[in-house]
């Protein structure tokens, strides 16, 4: 297992794109230290920023120790393997993902697990907005896999996903599922508007949410978004 | 600085030169008979063109930049850091120095924007000013302009004529584009115009007065390039009369330098059937017609499989576009001038009906003989102009084309000749396709060939014609078209293998049209057109010296 520790406190954020248990898998710590990550603007080593140490445990594991916030593009892309973060994550953190496994016991920023296709996140805390969301201009957000918040999620939640399935286990803001084609939303407690311009899928909101007026009710439940002549599902609470 | 491009393979359709070794030599960025002394490239074994010439590519307006911010897709999709040099971003839309730099790997150095808005001209020429690395243009939208309906309409040819030549002059363009005559101004309505004899509302003239006319005035004013024009019912199958028809109009005009119409991106107008069911190829009809018709060019607007950015002036034709397919729509209204619509677009070769489009494309190209088609994609609406070498080698190799096919839609033989098509274009007329012709047809005499006089913009590919067999090797040959050796601008060596040596601003070429009379004789009507503009007359057009390197050509 490596065991990532911010030398410093950072104030301009690093980009982690490529630092991913495949890519360190096999590598010596002066290897992985050696690895080149965006600062800012500028091009440095891993080990400029993050005290790298090898511990126990399995070995395509990365954990990350502390508050993580300032660090962006965490396991973005990540296609295996696991990385835990015993602290807060910031933006884009497992974006783009294929598989393996991230848990945050913090909370997380936006972007998590935008456009992403397979594997799971999991995080204890709360989520920022766009979770498993579509980057703009693109036509799908999250693709497959599985996101499990235990805390709020922010706006947009699962803005055009097309396949997977997203549980909030406290509230969601505006906009669950804008757009969205496929795939399944839960939100425990409570949501603002949902479904809008919903083409298919579920939605389930066991609290209180506000439905646009463009859904009919039918022996399923809501459906809609008939403006745009969806099929989408909508279950609501109340 | 002289140079100096020795033992080169050169082919120089314009001059007759195919295949020969000699050097060529340039001295104060112009080609000369010979030099003493300068640097010497070494280009044994290599192939010596021109520069390349694109006649139709989107690179520059206020389209531009909308596709741009509906986009970001696009725009993040390629990116490329070019140390000491401008970053790169985008695929379909890149950003200016990207569309510069692009070209100048591929050896291309003089590009011509076919659509500039006379209201948006300041815009374009800022963008245009923003490309690096090539020369470049502009050609004017006339053929929704309510002073232009207003003289056809009332037969005035003197005037239309006058206002044309301020126009040109006002928006420092170089030539006359027509895009679907009447059927943008009818689209304020929810119209469009279906044939050549619909009238446009209000205006009481009919795409065919439009089209005759301009051509007349067009001529008459001696002005180098000839109409430019995109036909009505553009993307409706059965649309290949219609561009027939219009073809006609230009029987009875002649000029002994150049073609009377050119008639642009003519994939899209040349489908037959009548609906996307019964769609199929009209590209031999009109393939027969130009083969015996000198007066008529046309460029070939070939799909490329892969992301694309529609736009165009053509507004109704992109609502009906986005009707079919959904995706995003951009609407624009230039007030009393013309309009845009942009969308998104994916030519899948899985799909019959963007399969069949892309065989279209290539059997304009093949059918039409190379003195008459010019090779385009209608950068982005086909796909991005990067896919070029892609084209010449399907023109050269019938091997490509069947490897190609055979990822293919199985409709494209039922509804096309393009899988019995056997012809293969030799070098020199993809060569011809790509730099003299198009240069021919602008009419831009120091460009697109190698002879005494000329710009000295010159590219040199890493491939011995004479060893290579396209129509076997066309993989090598594409390779070697998509990234030039050295493209050399102006006896500058720009781009070497991919890689950007030198930015340099092309010339902005304009045509300096007008004549102090002209004015006199439309001032009144003009003047009386703009208390409806939302823009003062004063405010309206372009300042020469608002143009980073402005280059006049005088009419004789």
């Amino acid at each position: 297992m490596i065991v990532l520790r911010l030398k410093n406190e950072i104030e301009v954020p690093v980009e982690m794109d490529g630092i991913l248990p495949s890519a360190i898998s096999g590598k010596s710590r002066e290897e992985i230290e050696a690895m080149k990550i965006y600062h800012g603007n500028r091009i440095v080593s891993l080990g400029e920023i993050f005290h790298v140490s090898v511990e126990e445990g399995d070995e395509d594991t990365i954990l990350c120790d502390g508050d993580f916030s300032k660090v962006k593009w965490l396991g973005s892309g990540m296609d295996g393997g696991r990385i835990l973060v015993r602290g807060n994550a910031g933006v884009h953190c497992g974006a783009r993902m294929k598989d393996g496994e991230i848990l945050i016991e913090g909370n997380a920023d936006d972007y998590l697990g935008a456009e992403m296709t397979g594997g799971k996140i999991e995080v204890k805390g709360n989520a920022g907005n766009y979770v498993g969301s579509a980057y703009h201009g693109d036509t799908k957000g999250m693709r497959g896999g599985e996101i499990i918040i235990h805390g709020s999620a922010g706006n947009f939640v699962g803005e055009k996903m097309s396949q997977g399935s997203i549980t909030i286990k406290g509230n969601a803001g505006d906009f669950v599922g804008y757009r969205m084609s496929g795939g399944m939303i839960t939100v425990e407690g409570d949501a603002g508007i949902t479904g809008a311009s919903m083409l298919g899928g579920r939605i389930t909101v066991e609290g209180d949410c506000i439905v646009p007026p463009t859904f009919e009710r039918t022996e399923d439940g809501l459906t809609g978004d008939f403006i745009e002549g969806g099929k989408g599902v909508l279950i609501t609470g109340t | 600085m002289n140079l100096i491009i020795k033992n080169g393979i050169v082919y120089d359709p314009a001059n007759g030169i195919s295949g020969e070794k000699m050097d060529i030599f340039i001295e104060d960025g112009r080609i000369v008979e010979e030099v003493k002394d300068g640097r010497v490239i070494d280009a044994s074994g290599k192939l010596v063109v021109p520069g390349g010439v694109d006649m139709h590519s989107h690179i520059a307006g206020g389209k531009m930049n909308t596709a741009r911010v509906m986009r970001p897709d696009d725009i993040n999709s390629r990116k490329k850091v070019n140390p000491g040099f401008r970053a790169e971003s985008g695929y379909t839309v890149p950003n200016s120095y990207g569309i510069g730099y692009r070209y100048a790997r591929m050896g291309y150095t003089t590009v011509f924007e076919p659509a500039n808005p006379p209201l948006s001209a300041l815009h374009t020429h800022e963008e245009l000013d923003a490309i690096p690395m090539v020369d470049k243009g502009a050609l004017v939208l006339t053929g929704n302009n309510w002073n232009v309906m207003n003289f056809v309409r009332e037969r005035d040819i003197e005037k239309l004529k006058a206002y044309l030549s301020w126009l040109i002059f006002k928006t420092k363009s170089y030539g006359i584009k027509i895009v679907n005559p009447g059927g943008i101004e009818a689209w304020a309505y929810g119209k469009n115009m279906r044939g050549l004899d619909d009238t446009v509302p209000h205006f009481e003239v009919t795409p065919r007065e439009i089209i005759t006319n301009l051509i007349r005035a067009n001529e008459s004013l001696n002005l180098p390039h000839s109409v430019h024009l995109h036909c009505n019912n553009l993307g409706v199958p059965g649309n290949f009369e219609t561009t027939i028809e219009s073809m006609k109009l230009a029987e009875g005009f002649n000029n002994p330098e150049r073609q009377v119409l050119h008639v642009t991106h003519v994939q899209f107008n040349a489908y037959a059937g009548d609906s996307w069911k019964t769609f199929s190829s009209g590209a031999g009809e009109i393939a027969k017609y130009v083969n015996s018709h000198d007066n008529i060019t046309i460029d070939m607007g070939q799909p490329v499989f892969g992301s694309a950015t529609t736009m165009t002036a053509d507004a109704p034709a992109q609502f009906a576009l986005h009707k079919l397919t959904k995706a995003k729509w951009g609407n624009m209204d230039v007030e009393l001038e013309t309009g845009a619509g942009i969308i998104p677009f994916y030519y899948s070769p899985k799909n019959p009906v963007t399969a069949v489009q892309w065989a279209i494309g290539l059997e304009l190209g093949l059918l039409v003989d190379s003195d008459r088609v010019v090779l385009s994609t209608d950068n982005p609406n086909g796909g991005p102009f990067t896919a070029y070498p892609d084209i010449m080698a399907m023109l050269m190799s019938s091997k490509k084309r069947e490897e190609e096919l055979e990822k293919a839609h199985a409709f494209v033989g039922k509804a096309t000749s393009l899988p019995s098509i056997d012809t293969e274009k030799t070098l020199e007329e993809v060569i011809q396709m790509t730099r003299s012709l198009p240069a021919k047809i602008l009419n831009l005499p120091r460009k697109g060939h190698l002879g005494s006089g000329a710009d000295g913009d010159v590219a040199i590919y890493d491939i011995n014609p004479l060893e290579t067999d396209p129509s076997r090797e066309h993989e090598r040959v594409k390779k070697a078209f998509s990234t030039a050796e050295y493209t050399i601008k102006n006896g500058e060596i720009i781009s070497e293998k991919g890689e950007i040596k030198k930015e340099v601003y092309g010339k902005t070429i304009w045509v300096n049209s007008f004549r102090e009379d002209d004015w006199n004789l439309i001032g009144d009507d003009v003047s009386r057109i703009f208390s409806f503009y939302s823009l003062e007359l004063s405010n309206y057009g372009v300042e020469e010296s608002w143009i980073r390197n402005s280059s006049p050509v005088e009419v004789a």
